[in-house]
């Protein structure tokens, strides 16, 4: 047995996948097993004919039962073919009788009905065991993946059956109606010759169709159990790592000896007497005569060689591809309308076809549609793409502070007046508080921003910061930095006399009521 | 070339997938197992259906979707795996290592048909002999195949020590076979004879 010589692939397999390479290698040596196994039960053939025309159920019965010695050509035949030593059928047949006779009795008559008869030949055929030992190896065998083995006979013999009938009704089916055969006596009257040798042949071919599969799994199946138990991967990929390593030593010791002679060949150089010492003259003259060239020659023949390369099929991809286009790209936009113009003046539109009115209708369609489609959505569209800022919540002008009414509408018309007429009663605190009243109505009013829960201080900052920005003009500005200080007087005295109870200068209250009037009812600019 | 029942599926990133097509033997259990439970099914239908007069209809609609659609729904919602196959570890493919979908699975199943002539799936098993990835007519012509499952890689487990560390230069599939030996070992005895 050599390993390397194998035909199979070697590996451990689940027991069903081993019958399947059975079905291969019995795909693969088809012809020559059908020609062994035609050749060796041929003679069983021609003698069972011998068997009266009523007893022919005998016959089959008699080339059924001496099937294991057909089996035996078969699978000498296989074991060497595995092994690359294909048999010739001369030398095959020669070894037929010898095999036929190794326990010859015991294979016909109760071991005949073994299911794993496939299975357990190699033991017998080829591995020559008898007896006790043959039992233990079996039992070595069958321990693990050998089910198959029983299914393989049981379908094996199924089929068998099915394919002479599948002979029969092909045969049926083929043979035309107008011949009339009355088929019932064909294969039912016990009368008919030809009926009963029909079936005979039709069991026969079918015995011979299916032997090659049974015998070439069964041997597949002991191989598959040998490959396990011994391990034949294993060898295999062990001599190989050893046979790669030898090769590997070799090539090292090759390449010793090739950088020895290469050693050798130099070392006249290191002996000369006299360097050689080359000026850079010398040198730059070798460096172009070794590159310059050469590159020159190489660029234009490796550019040809590059194209004549990518012109081949395995590197040039080529595909149709068919795309949509608009006509005329490249056309500007004046041509483009001066084309419709043109299109809208001809009055023969009758003469344009079919498809391209159709062309136009599909154009005008999506057009609507799109305009269709942002009308509908065109809020959508703005809170999407166009981000306005809102405008922000115009703010609520305060309508008390400090208690006070300060909207425009709740003072009186002359503010000085009425707050002299408060003084002259004798009431200062409800003079200023009108004159401080006024004051913040009018600032509010003019967009000072003040809001509920300022201070009075804070109420004289913010205007402070903000009034002399609303000045657009030179009189704006002096305006402004009156009221600014006319507040800023009125702010202080008002402070005293609310918070503290001092009573103001008469001269300065007097002055702060008359002048009201005149410091902010004048109108700024354009700030109404 | 020698002689295997594994073939290599290459993909277009180059790798290759290794598919184990099934052949005739392994289907043909599955097909008994799925025929034996429909006819359990049809056995604890008949025992309802009894009752009902005139339900011989009822039982032939019943008869005509399980023989054409069973195994066309369970190939399609089980990953190619009728009960049957599921049992025998093999299952149904496109022919490009893909999951079978719905169009094939019913190509091939309505092909049974033709493949059942005309006794035991002659035919089919006679096709199924005739090509080397085992495909019977209705694979064929749905472009499908059955193949071994791929069984789960278990973890290295082997109690062989080795005194030095494996040579640097060992290929993947040389360091395998280490493995595979190391895993293997216990269960050979001392010196294996091989001749």
């Amino acid at each position: 047995m050599n390993l390397d010589q194998i035909t199979i692939e070697i590996r451990p397999r689940s027991a069903w996948e081993a019958v399947d390479l059975g079905v291969l290698m019995a795909r693969r040596w088809w012809s020559p097993m059908m020609k062994i196994w035609f050749i060796v039960s041929l003679p069983f053939f021609l003698l069972s004919l011998l068997f009266p025309q009523e007893k022919l159920v005998w016959a089959a019965v008699f080339i059924w039962w001496f099937k294991p010695l057909y089996e035996r050509p078969l699978l000498y035949f296989l074991s060497h073919a595995v092994f690359n030593e294909m048999p010739d059928l001369r030398s095959t047949l020669k070894n037929c009788i010898s095999l036929f006779f190794k326990q010859f009795f015991l294979s016909l008559t109760w071991r005949r009905f073994s299911f794993s008869r496939s299975m357990d030949l190699p033991v017998l055929q080829l591995e020559g065991l008898t007896g006790g030992r043959r039992q233990e190896r079996l039992m070595v065998l069958h321990r693990e993946d050998s089910a198959p083995s029983g299914w393989l006979h049981i379908l094996g013999f199924l089929l068998e059956i099915f394919v002479a009938m599948g002979v029969m009704s092909v045969a049926w089916v083929l043979v035309p109606n107008e011949i009339n055969i009355d088929w019932a006596n064909v294969f039912w009257d016990r009368n008919s010759n030809l009926a009963d040798y029909l079936l005979h042949l039709t069991a026969y071919v079918a015995m011979w169709l299916m032997a090659p599969f049974y015998v070439a799994c069964g041997f597949s199946l002991y191989l598959n159990r040998r490959i396990k138990l011994e391990a034949w991967d294993l060898d295999i990929a062990f001599r190989r790592i050893v046979s790669k390593r030898q090769l590997s030593q070799l090539l090292s010791i090759f390449f010793v000896v090739f950088c020895f002679g290469c050693v050798d060949s130099q070392s006249p150089v290191y002996a000369q007497d006299e360097p050689v010492y080359q000026t850079a003259a010398e040198e730059s003259a070798v460096d172009s005569e070794i590159l310059g060239e050469p590159t020159h020659l190489h660029r234009e023949s490796s550019k040809k060689s590059i194209e004549d390369l990518m012109q081949q099929d395995e590197f040039s991809h080529k595909e149709t591809v068919k795309r949509l286009r608009l006509k005329d790209q490249d056309e500007d936009e004046s041509t483009f309308i001066r084309w419709l113009i043109e299109w809208l003046d001809r009055s023969d539109v009758e003469s344009l076809g079919l498809g391209s009115m159709f062309e136009l209708l599909l154009w005008v369609a999506f057009f609507v549609l799109v305009i269709i489609f942002v009308y509908r959505y065109r809020h959508w569209l703005s809170a999407q793409f166009v981000r306005v800022g809102s405008a922000p919540p115009a703010k609520e002008k305060p309508v008390t502070l400090f208690g006070m009414d300060v909207r425009r509408e709740s003072l009186p018309d002359d503010v000085n007046a009425a707050a002299k007429a408060l003084l002259q009663a004798g009431d200062h605190r409800a003079a200023l508080a009108l004159l401080y009243r006024a004051s913040l109505a009018h600032l509010i009013y003019s967009g000072i921003e003040i809001e509920d829960g300022f201070t009075e201080l804070e109420c004289l900052k913010i205007m402070k910061f903000d009034l002399p920005k609303l000045a657009r003009t030179k009189e704006d500005a002096e305006y402004a930095e009156s009221r600014i200080e006319y507040f800023s007087l009125l702010t202080s005295v008002w402070r005293r006399l609310a918070y503290g109870h001092l009573l103001p200068d008469e001269r300065e209250l007097l002055q702060l009521c008359s002048s009201w009037n005149q410091c902010w009812l004048k109108e700024m600019g354009a700030k109404a | 070339m020698l002689l295997d029942t594994r073939h290599s599926l290459e993909t277009p990133e180059g790798a290759s997938l290794p598919l184990t097509p099934a052949g005739f033997g392994v289907r043909c259990l599955a097909q008994l197992i799925d025929l034996f439970i429909r006819i359990v099914v049809y056995m604890i239908a008949a025992i309802p259906l009894g009752f009902i007069d005139s339900s011989g209809g009822l039982i032939l609609i019943l008869v005509f979707l399980l023989e054409w659609f069973y195994p066309v729904f369970f190939e399609v919602t089980r990953h190619g795996r009728t009960p049957g196959k599921k049992s025998m570890n093999i299952h149904v493919i496109n022919d490009d290592a893909t999951p079978v979908t719905f169009a094939p699975s019913l190509i091939r199943n309505l092909l049974r048909a033709v493949d059942i002539l005309p006794v035991f799936y002659v035919t089919g098993i006679i096709a199924s002999l005739c090509n080397r990835q085992f495909k019977r007519l209705g694979d064929l012509a749905a472009g499908t195949m059955v193949v071994y499952d791929i069984p789960a890689i278990r973890d290295p487990s082997f109690e062989a020590k080795g005194q030095l560390p494996v040579p640097s230069d060992f290929s993947t599939d040389e360091q395998r076979a280490l493995l595979a030996f190391a895993e293997r070992s216990k269960f050979y005895p001392a010196s294996v004879k091989v001749n």
